[in-house]
């Protein structure tokens, strides 16, 4: 099944060190460049779905001055399914290219008349 | 910060949208998030954010967790409505508009032998409770033909004084005349309609919240039966009071269901297999169930029977009739509830469990 967007951030945004929500939350806006913005309550639906499907994992929690901070980390599934989501779309990429290179010429950009 | 404490308020008050449970699990750290992203000075939710943390938490109060939960959710939905439906039509039920006491008195029965002019070789009258009415009055097989009849503008409850007069001679026309008479003494009266089906001549008549329903059934060409029974009209409302118990089945069991099926994924995968040997057998017993009130609730469109008042009382009446499932439903919801409320309660209880706890971190 194809990974949606948000989904593919967050694991992408996981994938070098533990991270808690709000840390996601910057972590995909970054590398989105800003295409992609989690708000709290998408976030957390997001981070449930994927602790049940077992693609993250809780690494540890922080409780300070009554507030409470868990890191969540990319478990050996979730970098698996990344894995194939970024092999997926290098392929569609790949088949996209060469079907534009053998209509337009070009691959890179898109001209307007 | 005086601001920030405002904002967390702001923020509380937001979160309560979601279920309990899910705020004892997850709340604190939404929280935390929702003030880490915060803009400097913020000193309440935005009506963007406000919005979004009101439609997550309805969010999880309204959807079940996957495609089984969703089944499952729609199945016991479905059962409790239509049950409840069932409720709602016999609460509505105003039983004093429909059943007048004159049905079994002597003038009634005068009225019927002077209609046919001899007396009755059988007289019934119908008894029992309005559910056993509901449950088996189609078994009478009386009503079978009631949308090729032609009313006068009611409908009967299907339970009343039933008049059997045999060897009545066929040659004197007894339902022209009959018509004729009640029309003159002032009954409203449908016309005399032959249904395919019994081959028979019939018509209704009504008067002083009675229901008169004459019909012969010719035996030979000389001799013939005639049956003249009474009924109580049907209330109104009773459809309106089906509609609103359907409808507080829905409300009623849909977010149960899916607080359910949250729970259910929150629980260690011992007591998940327990729960699913009790809610298994009670959705097999709804989806069961749902399917015979059903049947059994609306008319064959091959047959000329129709939707009667009473009909909607049927789901109810299935249920005190025959209990069986009923009561699976029942010990399935309360096991379940048990099983997810209990499981908590051991972990938040160690010492009352000898088994080890697992902590809090591994839980998330």
């Amino acid at each position: 099944m194809t990974m949606q967007e948000p989904t593919f951030f967050i694991l992408t945004a996981l994938v070098r060190s533990p991270l808690h929500g709000y840390g996601v939350m910057q972590a995909v806006e970054q590398l989105s460049g800003g295409r992609v913005t989690l708000k709290a309550g998408t976030l957390y639906a997001a981070l449930d779905r994927l602790a049940a499907a077992g693609l993250i994992a809780v690494e540890r929690e922080e409780a300070v001055a009554g507030r409470l901070r868990r890191y969540y980390v990319l478990s050996d599934d979730g970098r698996a399914a990344l894995e194939a989501a970024v092999e997926r779309m290098r392929s569609d990429a790949t088949v996209a290219a060469a079907r534009l290179r053998e209509a337009f010429g070009f691959v890179v950009g898109v001209r307007h008349a | 910060m005086p601001e920030q404490s405002e904002l967390e308020r702001s923020y509380r008050r937001l979160l309560l949208a979601y279920p309990r449970f899910y705020r004892d699990e997850r709340g604190l750290e939404i929280l935390t998030t929702l003030l880490d992203a915060a803009k400097p000075g913020q000193v309440r939710a935005t009506l963007g954010e406000a919005a979004h943390l009101i439609l997550s938490g309805l969010r999880f109060r309204l959807v079940p967790p996957g495609t089984a939960g969703r089944i499952a959710a729609g199945v016991a939905a479905l059962w409790t409505a239509v049950v409840l439906g069932g409720v709602g039509a016999y609460v509505a039920w105003d039983s004093s508009s429909a059943t007048p006491a004159a049905i079994n008195g002597p003038r009634v029965s005068a009225l019927a032998d002077a209609l046919v002019g001899q007396p009755p070789a059988r007289v019934d009258h119908g008894d029992g409770g309005l559910l056993d009415i509901a449950y088996s009055h189609k078994a009478t097989g009386r009503f079978q033909t009631l949308g090729a009849e032609d009313l006068p503008g009611v409908r009967p409850v299907p339970s009343g004084h039933n008049r059997l007069y045999e060897q009545v001679d066929a040659t004197r026309g007894v339902l022209d005349d009959a018509l004729r008479r009640l029309r003159a003494e002032g009954w409203q009266t449908g016309v005399i309609t032959r249904p395919a089906v019994c081959g028979c001549g019939v018509f209704w008549a009504t008067r002083d919240g009675l229901l008169l329903r004459m019909a012969d059934s010719r035996a030979s060409v000389q001799q013939e039966a005639v049956t003249v029974d009474f009924y109580p009209i049907e209330p109104n409302g009773v459809p309106t009071g089906a509609v609103a118990g359907f409808a507080l089945g829905l409300i009623l069991a849909w977010p149960t269901v899916t607080w359910l099926a949250h729970r259910h994924a929150r629980i260690p995968r011992g007591d998940r297999m327990l729960f699913l040997l009790f809610a298994v057998p009670a959705l097999y017993a709804c989806l069961a169930n749902t399917v015979d009130n059903v049947l059994s609730m609306v008319p064959d469109p091959d047959t000329d029977s129709v939707l009667l008042a009473a009909d909607l009382m049927y789901p109810l009446a299935n249920q005190v009739t025959n209990p069986l499932a009923v009561t699976v439903i029942g010990v399935g919801l309360a096991a379940c509830v048990g099983i997810v409320v209990v499981t908590p309660w051991h972990r938040r209880h160690p010492e009352a469990d000898p088994a080890p706890a697992p902590t809090a971190l591994t839980e998330s």
